[in-house]
């Protein structure tokens, strides 16, 4: 499941005739549909780069990450092993370049083409050749985070989303900074369950559409989505969470 | 028969299709683009002879399973025709049938497991093997339970009976994960599903889903009237319904129709009542009103087997039982070993004008001369009869006040009502009231009005058991499922049962798990609280009757990631963003799941927009099977794999491996809450399912078998089929044997529907389940005069329209948008509108339309006809287009522009069932303009036309272990 740089899987398509039928039938559409017909706002552009990072749950955060990473230019080797240490991203399927060409795409990050001296490959260079030579010019890249990659990013900041999450329902607030407090050490799903039955809890749901109580899934859930935990085999305190949890005078 | 010869190649070309499927479908159903779409293309014939083999299965596009050859060619299926055995479809094959040989041969039948490697919203693909999408499957839902827990994997269906639903119940159950969804379920069969067993302990009334078809015994013809309300029959099953329905209308059988639409069916009626959509209650009670005022019911019937006469008690709603009045009371028919439940109860006696005791026996036995409608005081109290609370809901609904409500004219509905109430004659209804909120008020009513005229289980109704095992030799007994959870979990009642035996047997699973050293209370206490955890069965508690969810709980629960998180959704569906409502909140809501897994025959505009990885299945000429979907009336087919292509699989055995490999993921198979539960339906191989087909046909060896599969058909004779009268068999206990339900006698008065929503009885015993402080769950017991909460009665300026659908006889549910035949007859949706509405509209025919409603809005086009009355608009429910190819702009496939269910509503539902409203609210309609993307020339379908005969034939993915 773990990937190493280099071992990226982007869709090289050994596929039969169906198969690339199926690949072929939308590929190009989501650009077609993207093809601005102006010069997007900001806003626009921010909006866009919104709409990737919650494409998928589970990509979120690493995507995030990447985009805070990528604020300084960084190759995309550095960036392959960048992401490997992040723990959510051992739990994905998609290879570190798939994820970050889906924010190149989304215009959340920029790509530079770089030839075999680790320059950018300008228009310039490629003037006049063919399409395969131009190619072969390109042996990497580099990203860098966009204006609008770093705004849609500092939305998802955790400090200030941990902060709204602990003072969003009052009653919780209790019971999230216990969940951080009981995750210094790691913990299994079942620790947690058990640890939240014993105390009692019986949080009411903002689901107005269920009578159920809040289950202790939808509130570790809501900590990992605004930092404060993070799951690596087990539930951890985040640095975020530590710093929210002195913050609010618990033991950290 | 194995007939193989050498002949010249065949092929079909359009004008031939075309001329199949005028031939077999439905008159009155083609669509706008039928004239001058079709292109003249030469045959093509090969040079040099090829092996030709005939082969027998049944087809599988609805749920009709009509018996067909198919023609190979070198291995390549290359002709269907039907089966003339076939006993009600005579060799008829309608267009869906037909157009299997280019869904099979699509370029859009996915052949290889395929995994995402682009943006959600984005087509791009990686095949990857079988072994590597299990594993990454497991490893994701396996991720999920770790972190969340089992309730952090949700499973659905869809499709209705093109693909097997069983799946996903079992998986569900075999997990402990409670979601559940299913764009039909609530919204369609669900609730006569309940009400059958509810009310008489057996079948129901539907006429689309072959309940209802003792009118069509050609063979000792009982009918002579039948009311066909809102069952737009020849429509769902062109070549077998509406063949039976031909055939039965030719045998003089008078029909009544009752529909706001000028279906097939009511082109013929002898009495078409053209009810204002959704006013169908209205036109119940004002049937029950003529029926009892004009004592035109079986009064007999009602006395000594139907549960009108008992006294109601006002404080509980239910029937006063002998015992609570008369504490020494002996009950003579109760059984004395304590297992089966005859119970008495309390009436109003004529022979004494007194209430008595009211003992369980055969009419001529009964100590009582019953009085149906009266009221009568007990224990102080004044109590109705069951009878009475439907007078009482009756009484107001004279025929001048049914015929203002219903806008229908009285004198029509007299002579509808008497046709109905003077013959042998009885109800056969449609899906389509399981789709709004009137859902249990229909199916109650609809269902009652048979029991009151003593239309049940004899010649002439449709409420009748067609099968030879519906005799009984004891006190008829029935739970609410086939599957064993009262046997496995301890939870449920087996209805006909005591209390005691219930209990006893539901210790008796408890027990069970002890004895493996596992500990059975907690396992119980897990099951119950794993159905208590479905998202909405708290306020309807009747979903649990098939393991589902309330949808818009559902969504909301993946939007606030409340009451507990849900990670990853296993789906076996067609494209959900256009069977239900909110098409665009649920695509929000998708995009919070961590993975998405589908698995189908073809890759839809919701592969497109979430899945994350597809599992691909088959079609059902690859389709092997003994018992999913292979009975048609009295014949049981083995269904044979005709072709198989690439990697196709069969959708129960992926359920199963998936499982295998998340307890592998997850440490074990005790880590799930039964691994065992799974096999209730699905199997690991062919080769562990064949001994068990096997037998089903008496053969010994399946896969010899099915090679001559036209010789093993199994068929129940007609004169063993019809049976009649069984509540009259005298059993083991010396009693009539009556009925399966809680009182042993007809339930027309649905005590059921008391105790469910009140304790979510049968499906919580030996517990309970609450019900929300704010939400009242005393369900109604009988019919009941409701209105959609978006009505025609209401003034409303801005949605001046009122939007109702149908079925057409091109598409079954949501399948065969991608047959490039079928899309030419009718590229995109008709919206049928009164002419008087569309020249106020400036709008004529054919023209392309906008229609909108408060939630969404959605575009077809202008098919003009009297068949709807002004005011009213009809479309083709879970219309979608599915127009995408690598020449599209428009990335949704076209579920954002052509999508009748983004103008529904799932937040008002239904209390019982949770069935949602896809039909009967305000619209707007104006003249608009194609929207962009949306194909609708022959030559744009080009892109769906076969393209993989050349595929060779391989061995099916876990054939063998």
């Amino acid at each position: 499941m773990e990937r190493t740089p280099g071992e990226a899987a982007e869709a090289s398509l050994p596929l039969d005739d169906a198969a690339s039928a199926c690949i072929a039938a939308c590929a190009e559409t989501a650009q077609a549909v993207d093809e601005p017909t102006e010069e997007p706002t900001f806003e626009e552009r921010v909006a866009r780069v919104r709409k990737t990072l919650h494409s998928r749950g589970s990509f979120t955060e690493i995507m995030r990450k990447t985009l805070v990473f990528c604020e300084t230019r960084r190759n995309i080797e550095d960036v392959e092993q960048e992401m490997a240490t992040y723990p959510e991203f051992r739990y994905v399927d998609q290879s570190q370049r798939n994820i970050v060409a889906h924010l190149v795409n989304a215009g959340g990050v920029d790509r530079f083409d770089l030839d075999q001296d680790g320059n950018e490959v300008t228009p310039e260079m490629t003037e006049g050749l063919s399409e395969d030579e131009a190619d072969e010019l390109v042996c990497s890249y580099a990203l860098q985070t966009t204006d609008a990659g770093k705004a849609a990013a500092d939305e998802l900041e955790p400090k200030k989303r941990l902060s709204a999450l602990l003072d969003s329902i009052a009653a919780r607030k209790g019971a999230y900074l216990d969940l951080l407090e009981f995750c210094r050490e790691p913990r299994t799903y079942q620790a947690v369950a058990d640890a939240m039955k014993a105390k009692g809890l019986g949080l009411k749901s903002t689901n107005a559409l269920s009578s159920l109580p809040v289950h202790p899934s939808a509130l570790l859930a809501k900590l990992e989505s605004t930092g404060g935990l993070v799951w690596d085999e087990g539930w951890k305190l985040t640095s975020a969470g530590a710093a929210a949890l002195k913050a609010a005078g618990r033991t950290v | 028969m194995e007939d193989k010869e050498r002949t010249p190649r065949a092929s079909m070309t359009r004008r031939s299709f075309a001329k199949l499927s005028a031939l077999a479908g439905a008159a009155g159903a083609v669509g706008l683009a039928a004239h001058g779409s079709l292109t003249e293309t030469d045959q093509a014939f090969a040079q040099s002879g090829v092996e030709r083999v005939k082969h027998h299965t049944v087809c599988h596009n609805c749920y009709n399973n009509c018996p067909c050859w198919v023609y190979t060619e070198d291995g390549v299926a290359v002709k269907i025709e039907g089966d003339e055995n076939g006993t009600l479809s005579k060799g008829a094959l309608c267009t869906k049938a037909l157009n299997q040989l280019h869904l099979v041969y699509s370029p859009r039948h996915v052949l290889h497991p395929m995994k995402r490697v682009g943006e959600r919203g984005t087509n791009e693909w990686e095949a990857i093997s079988w072994d590597e999408a299990l594993d990454l499957a497991a490893e994701q839902m396996a991720t999920a339970v770790k972190k969340y827990g089992m309730y952090s994997v949700m499973v659905g269906a869809g499709g209705g009976g093109t693909y097997g639903n069983v799946f996903q119940r079992v998986t569900q159950d075999a997990l402990g994960a409670p979601v559940c969804i299913s764009a039909g379920g609530c919204q369609c069969y669900l609730p006569a599903d309940c009400a059958g067993q509810w009310m008489r302990g057996g079948s129901n009334n539907r006429h689309e889903g072959n309940n209802a078809r003792e009118m069509w015994n050609a063979w000792n013809p009982t009918m002579e009237a039948v009311v066909l309300w809102g069952a737009q029959t020849s429509a769902s099953g062109a070549a077998y319904a509406a063949r039976a329905n031909a055939d039965m209308r030719e045998r003089g059988i008078k029909t009544i129709v009752v529909d706001p639409y000028f279906t097939e069916e009511a082109a013929k009626a002898d009495i078409w009542l053209p009810v204002r959509p959704m006013s169908d209650i209205a036109m119940l009670l004002g049937w029950f009103n003529y029926i009892i005022s004009n004592n035109l019911y079986d009064e007999e019937f009602c006395k000594y087997w139907t549960n009108y006469p008992f006294l109601i008690n006002p404080e509980t709603r239910l029937p006063w039982r002998a015992e609570e009045v008369w504490p020494d009371y002996v009950n003579p028919s109760a059984d004395p070993n304590g297992v089966y439940d005859t119970p008495a109860f309390v009436c109003f006696d004529a022979r004494t004008n007194s209430i008595q005791p009211f003992p369980f026996t055969l009419p001529e036995n009964s100590p009582v001369d019953p009085v149906v409608f009266t009221t009568a005081v007990v224990n102080g109290v004044e109590c109705p009869t069951a009878g009475q609370i439907q007078w009482q809901e009756a009484e107001p609904w004279t025929l001048k006040k049914t015929a203002e409500v219903t806008w229908v004219d009285a004198d029509r509905i007299e002579e509808a009502v008497k046709l109905y109430a003077t013959t042998k004659s009885g109800i056969g209804t449609g899906q389509f009231a399981d789709m709004s909120e009137l859902s249990s008020n229909f199916i109650f009513g609809t269902m009652a009005l048979d029991m009151l005229c003593g239309k049940v289980d004899k010649p002439g109704v449709v409420l009748t058991e067609q099968k030879p095992e519906s005799r009984w030799t004891h006190r008829p007994t029935q739970f609410w499922c086939t599957r064993p959870y009262q046997e496995t979990f301890g939870v449920g009642w087996t209805v006909g049962l005591t209390l005691e035996e219930n209990t006893r047997r539901s210790q008796a699973a408890v027990d069970a798990w002890n004895a493996k050293g596992v500990d059975g209370e907690k396992k119980r206490q897990d099951f119950v609280d794993y159905q208590r955890a479905r998202l909405g069965s708290d306020r309807h508690k009747a979903v649990h009757q098939w393991q589902l969810n309330e949808l818009a709980p559902v969504r909301e629960a993946l939007l606030t990631g409340e009451p507990y998180k849900i990670s990853v959704r296993w789906e076996q569906v067609g494209n959900k963003y256009c069977t239900m409502s909110n098409g665009e909140e649920w695509n929000q809501a998708y995009a919070t799941l961590d993975y998405c897994i589908q698995q189908y025959p073809m890759m839809t505009s919701t592969t497109f927009e979430d899945v994350d990885l597809f599992l691909p299945l088959q079609e059902w000429l690859e389709f092997e099977h003994g018992s999913e979907m292979v009975t048609q009336f009295n014949q049981t087919f083995m269904r044979k794999q005709v072709v198989h292509l690439g990697e196709t699989a069969d959708p129960f055995i992926v359920a199963t491996q998936l499982v295998d490999r998340l307890c592998e993921k997850l440490g074990g198979d005790d880590q799930i809450l039964d691994r065992d539960f799974q096999f209730n339906g699905t199997y690991r191989t062919k080769e562990d399912i064949y001994p068990e087909w096997a037998k089903a046909f008496g053969v010994d060896d399946w896969e010899e078998a099915v090679q001559h599969s036209e010789d093993h058909t199994v068929t129940v004779p007609i004169e063993d089929l019809y049976q009649y009268y069984q509540y009259l068999d005298i059993v083991d206990d010396g009693l009539p044997a009556g009925f399966a339900t809680l009182s042993r006698k007809c339930e027309p008065y649905v005590t059921m529907a008391v105790l469910n929503g009140r304790y979510g009885f049968p499906y919580m015993f030996p517990f309970t389940q609450d019900s929300p402080d704010d939400y009242d769950t005393e369900y109604d017991a009988v019919c009941t005069y409701k209105e959609q909460s978006e009505n025609m009665l209401d003034d409303d300026p801005d949605y001046p329209f009122y939007l109702t659908t149908g079925r057409v006889a091109h598409y079954h549910h949501t399948t065969l948008r991608n047959a490039p035949y079928s899309r030419e007859l009718m590229p995109v949706p008709d919206c049928r509108i009164n002419p008087r509405d569309a020249e106020k509209l400036g709008i004529e025919h054919g023209d392309w339309v906008r229609l909108w409603s408060r939630r969404g809005e959605t575009r077809g086009r202008a098919y003009l006809t009297e068949g709807v009355r002004p005011g009213v608009v009809m479309m083709e429910r879970f219309y979608f287009p599915e127009s995408f190819d690598e020449t599209q702009k428009n990335p949704s496939g076209g579920w954002r522009q052509c999508n009748v269910n983004l103008m529904a509503r799932d937040d008002v539902v239904n209390p019982n069932f949770a069935s949602a409203s896809w039909r009967g609210y305000r619209i707007n309609i104006e003249k608009s303009e194609k929207p962009e993307g949306i194909w609708v020339e022959p030559e744009e379908f080009q892109p769906f036309m076969p393209t993989l005969q050349s595929e060779p034939n391989t061995e099916e993915v876990f054939h063998r272990a």
